[in-house]
């Protein structure tokens, strides 16, 4: 038999990465659907970031309240303890009042991308299944489930959705514009929901970037060069079944995303990220970005995670620290991002699956709710959006009497905001992405894309 | 030319199928005196090693043997330098000084211009019907076929042996402390090694349908009354195991029915009994296909409105012996049931002044009357065992059994297992990906393995994406109607955990498994492929039969015996056999 007659190729496995990624999975149609390349990074602060020591409000009244509360577990940031204060008009209150706040001062970093105008901050942002009153929530029943749940709370998340999915919104995001090629959805670091759609598989990818297939290296070269041939022979064959065929595709996937990684490790940042898992989480993304960019159009959604926010003691030091690695590796990624033309592609934002009690206990602070989301790049529109909560315990935002505030904006405010920027259509927003529940919100549009 | 019966090759030439059966002898002259010792035996170092060798003293043509005299060569294209692979000789080892050819090597010569290579051919192993209808039986069936029980199916019979499985006891799950990894590994190894495999794979499945999960109930303790209870009624009631699940006490942290109490009831289990354990989101056919209105529209089954009808008929369980007690199943408090009137599903009332026992059982009855559980139940069976796109038809058969049966699981599973989509030869495209469990622990048992532990292994599981009894949510490892990618509208369920990088991860234990890695927790022994790794036809056709009992693709089992034969280490022969074949989609979806 003659081998090269006999089996009919695919021909995805060539030998550069960047000469075949473009045949990954991505029809001229589908290509056609999107004239640019964007990405969209979701930076995970897992475990409920305390939002109220990430963006402090400088109002009287809110001050007095968390000076009282805080002040005595050394939780109420003051002085060097915060950056200079800024003033911004609420960008979505009814009221449009200006609000005076500063940032922690470990986001000093960040801090200075907003001032540029490329940092939107989003106030008392959560896990919500409709927009809720107080008096909704004490009725009963219209709150997502199990709330003070890390797993739980995490999942809805990640799906953008408060009754929850097997899917994240990054995901679906790609399903709805069918442009998703084979790597385009990446976890990097450790597993990340919302970068899996229901077509759209989600590549998991090491912190550092190494993807390697084993046993392709061994003495002598020639034999182990024998044994990759083969592979890919296997690999590329038609075997005339297409679930074989399609498991064939996904190892090719993975090898190309190898070589692929190799080439981006070797790609150059202006930036040099700090030495934390965040750092190089972000470095490696920003390599795939940098990338995936020169291939032309296309998307991409990516999932890094920074731990360790469940803050229960010790809070003053650790929630610092955390927020210190968060702002240094968000610099250095934008800076990168922006030094290589690309910042206005790609959009990186910050979520966790809860807020923390303004009420602390001894030296840190419990589950809550609402909390702060970050919103980075070129192509956002800076300033505040949403609404501090009210601080007072027991007040009008607060669900338990301990600072657990009832989110004023839902995750799927925030995900159809970015997916229109991705070019998600209105429609697919509202019945693909975040079916049943985006249209209970009055504003699907926060507008901090422009 | 000179023919020995030992040296075989297919000299292939383009553009005809021009097979040439070649012989050629190389005679080794002369050996150091040294190393040509009578009556020394050769040390147990590997089988050869490589000497470079100038294959044009033989006119370029592959040169081929299996005996003590002379040398093999293989990879040999015409001008090229080849590989000597030498063997032990008269009770050495050594490296030849000398080669000299015999035979007429001139008439082996390739044509000029035109491209040529020199392999075997490889051809099916030879495999009888009741082989490979035994086999994928087990495949279907069990965590793997082994040669003990495929020998049992040829004997038994599909029917007898699933009579025998459905009988026998079953392994049992010991009650767990508050690591929860002793748990995690028993029921590792139980998968991999237990007698009772249906049952275990009965668990499996049904432990992706009613979900509990280490991510939460992170102790043993609140694992194990959960695996128990799967156990027990593996081949019971669906409906049984449905109301000891919803008041097991596991399930009752994991989805906290434990801590659901009026006037303002946990809406956690009302919502994914409904969407996860029974009927689903939309109205179905019985052969599992949606029913659509008039407008060729799906019909949702409920809405948020029942769904709170339910949390409050389910209101009022609590642990029995103090917060998050795993001890006994959950016990009713009236003073946290909603004793008002709840409208279910389709209009059906539960009347006011019910004692939570009532409406727990008038719910659990509701369920299990709907029509969808048949082939909602029956869907993710067959998905789970033997392909993710089955006929209509067959999703009917199997859903009759089950609604006639009332959710008998021993006779679904028999419906399932026996009927002719499972047991005739396998139609276009059928079968599903084996997920990162049933394609490792399949692999060690068809090699006559041993599972010792889990242990050390579960984080490579994790980031393969399937830690056992760690879902990641209450929609378990991946969703049981994801798509096939790129598939058409076929349904690939696994394939959500088999993006490239899982697939490169899958390989990689894979190999490490092969080759003697994790021999603490997966052991398996090489020597009968190293037994015959001097003849690559040989070797490839144990391969292909053990692993797959000659269902490999031609083009596949072609390019896998190539490369074997153009490999010159025997262990490296091994591996490239075991390992291409093992992570070729002919392996990894199971037909």
């Amino acid at each position: 038999m003659n081998m090269d007659n006999t089996v009919s190729r695919r021909g995805f496995l060539g030998q550069s990465a960047l000469a075949t990624v473009g045949m990954l999975g991505l029809s001229g149609a589908a290509r056609a659907a999107v004239g640019d390349y964007k990405a969209l990074v979701c930076v995970f602060l897992a475990g409920g970031n305390d939002g109220a020591n990430m963006v402090v409000p400088l109002d009287v009244l809110r001050q007095s309240h968390y000076t009282r509360l805080r002040g005595p577990a050394g939780l109420a940031l003051s002085g060097t303890g915060l950056t200079p204060a800024r003033h911004s008009p609420l960008l979505t209150a009814p009221a449009a009042a200006g609000q005076p706040f500063a940032f922690h001062a470990a986001m000093a970093p960040l801090d200075r991308w907003y001032g540029q105008g490329k940092v939107a901050v989003l106030l008392n942002i959560g896990n919500l299944r409709w927009p809720l009153t107080k008096a909704e929530y004490l009725a009963g029943g219209r709150a997502p489930g199990e709330l003070f749940s890390h797993p739980d709370q995490q999942v809805l998340a990640q799906a953008g959705l408060g009754t929850g999915s097997a899917t994240g919104w990054g995901g679906r995001l790609m399903d709805a514009l069918g442009v998703a090629r084979a790597l385009d959805a990446v976890a990097v670091g450790s597993a990340g929901q919302f970068v899996q759609g229901a077509v759209t598989a989600a590549n998991l990818v090491p912190e550092q970037g190494g993807v390697v297939l084993h046993g392709m290296d061994f003495w002598p070269q020639a034999d182990a060069a024998e044994r990759l041939k083969a592979l890919q022979k296997v690999l590329a064959a038609d075997a005339g079944h297409r679930l074989v065929n399609a498991a064939n595709q996904s190892l090719a996937n993975g090898l190309v995303l190898a070589s692929m990684l190799k080439a981006a490790a070797a790609t150059p940042l202006a930036s040099t990220f700090p030495a934390t898992s965040l750092g190089a989480q972000l470095k490696t993304t920003a390599q795939l970005i940098a990338t995936h960019a020169r291939l032309g159009a296309g998307r991409q959604v990516y999932h890094v995670t920074l731990g360790g926010f469940d803050t229960h003691s010790t809070q003053a030091w650790q929630h610092g620290d955390r927020l210190t690695q968060l702002s240094a590796a968000v610099d250095a990624f934008q800076y990168a991002l922006t030094t290589a033309g690309l910042d206005r592609s790609v959009t990186l934002f910050t979520a966790s699956e809860f807020g923390r009690t303004l009420s602390p206990n001894a030296t840190g602070t419990d589950h809550g709710w609402g909390s702060t989301s970050l919103v980075v790049g070129g192509a956002v529109q800076g300033g505040l959006y949403g609404e501090f909560p009210d601080f007072t315990l027991g007040g009008p935002d607060d669900a338990t009497g301990r600072g657990v505030w009832i989110p004023q904006l839902g995750f799927q405010q925030l995900g159809a905001t970015l997916g229109r920027w991705f070019g998600v259509s209105a429609a697919a927003l509202s019945t693909q992405v975040f079916p049943a529940e985006l249209d209970q919100f009055a504003r699907k549009d926060l507008g901090f894309m422009g | 030319m000179h023919h020995h019966p030992d040296i075989r090759s297919v000299f292939v030439r383009t553009p005809a199928a021009l097979v040439l059966a070649l012989s050629v002898t190389l005679l080794l002259l002369p050996w150091s005196s040294a190393q040509a010792q009578a009556g020394a035996s050769c040390p147990a170092k590997p089988l050869g090693w490589k000497n470079p060798f100038t294959a044009k003293t033989c006119g370029g043509a592959l040169v081929s043997t299996a005996s003590g005299q002379t040398v093999t060569v293989s990879n040999t294209l015409a001008g090229m330098a080849g590989w000597a692979r030498l063997k032990c000789l008269n009770g050495v080892w050594g490296v030849p000084s000398t080669y000299a050819c015999t035979g007429n090597a001139s008439t082996v010569s390739p044509t000029p211009g035109v491209p040529a290579t020199t392999v075997p051919l490889f051809t099916v192993p030879a495999v009888d019907a009741a082989e490979v209808a035994a086999a994928r039986l087990l495949e279907q069936a069990t965590f793997g076929p082994t040669a003990a029980e495929i020998a049992r199916v040829r004997q038994l019979g599909a029917s007898t042996w699933l009579a025998g499985q459905l009988s026998m006891p079953a392994t049992p799950v010991a009650d767990g402390g508050d690591s929860p990894e002793p748990v995690r590994d028993a029921w590792f190894v139980a998968m991999g090694a237990a007698p009772d495999q249906l049952r275990q794979r009965m668990v499996f499945a049904l432990s992706q349908i009613l979900v509990v999960s280490t991510s939460k109930n992170a102790a043993g303790r609140e694992l194990s009354p959960w695996l128990q209870t799967l156990s027990a009624h593996a081949f019971g009631q669906y409906g049984t195991l449905l109301r000891e699940m919803a008041l097991n006490p596991a399930m009752g942290k994991y989805l906290a029915l434990g801590h659901s109490r009026a006037p303002a009831p946990n809406e956690d289990f009302a919502r994914e009994v409904l969407q996860l354990f029974t009927v689903g989101l939309v109205e179905l056919n019985l052969d599992g296909s949606p029913r659509l209105d008039a407008n060729g529209k799906s019909i949702p089954t409920y809405d948020q409105a029942r769904i709170a009808e339910f949390a409050r008929a389910l209101s009022g369980w609590g642990f029995a012996h103090g917060y998050e007690d795993m001890s006994a199943p959950l016990v009713a408090r009236e003073q946290y049931h909603d004793r008002g009137a709840k409208t279910l599903l389709n209009g059906v009332v539960l009347p006011a002044g019910q004692t939570a026992a009532q409406d727990f059982e008038a719910v659990m009855q509701h369920l299990m009357a709907h029509p969808n559980v048949a082939p909602f139940v029956s869907l993710r069976l067959i998905r789970h065992f033997v392909t993710s796109n089955p006929s209509r038809a067959y999703v009917q058969r199997v859903a009759t059994v089950f609604r006639q049966t009332q959710g008998d699981l021993a006779a679904t599973l028999r419906a399932i297992l026996l009927d002719a989509e499972a047991r005739n030869a396998p139609g276009v495209d059928a079968g599903h990906l084996r997920d990162p469990l049933l394609h490792t622990l399949s692999l060690v048992r068809v090699l006559g393995g041993q599972v010792i532990s889990g242990r050390s292994l579960f984080w490579d599981y994790h980031l393969m994406g399937e830690r056992p009894a760690d879902a990641p949510s209450v929609f378990s490892f991946y969703s049981p109607m994801a798509p096939l990618p790129g598939g058409a509208g076929l349904a690939g369920p696994e394939f959500q955990l088999y993006a490239g990088s899982h697939a490169v991860r899958r390989a990689n234990f894979v190999l490490a498994l092969l080759d003697g890695g994790l021999s603490g927790s997966l052991r398996i022994d090489l020597s009968p492929f190293l037994a015959v790794a001097g003849h690559p036809q040989t070797l490839m056709a144990l391969v292909e039969r053990t692993l797959l009992q000659g269902r490999l693709s031609p083009g596949a089992r072609q390019a896998i015996g190539e490369a074997v034969f153009k490999t010159t280490d025997p262990k490296q022969r091994v591996l490239t056999a075991l390992y291409l074949t093992a992570i070729s989609g002919d392996y990894v979806v199971q037909k």
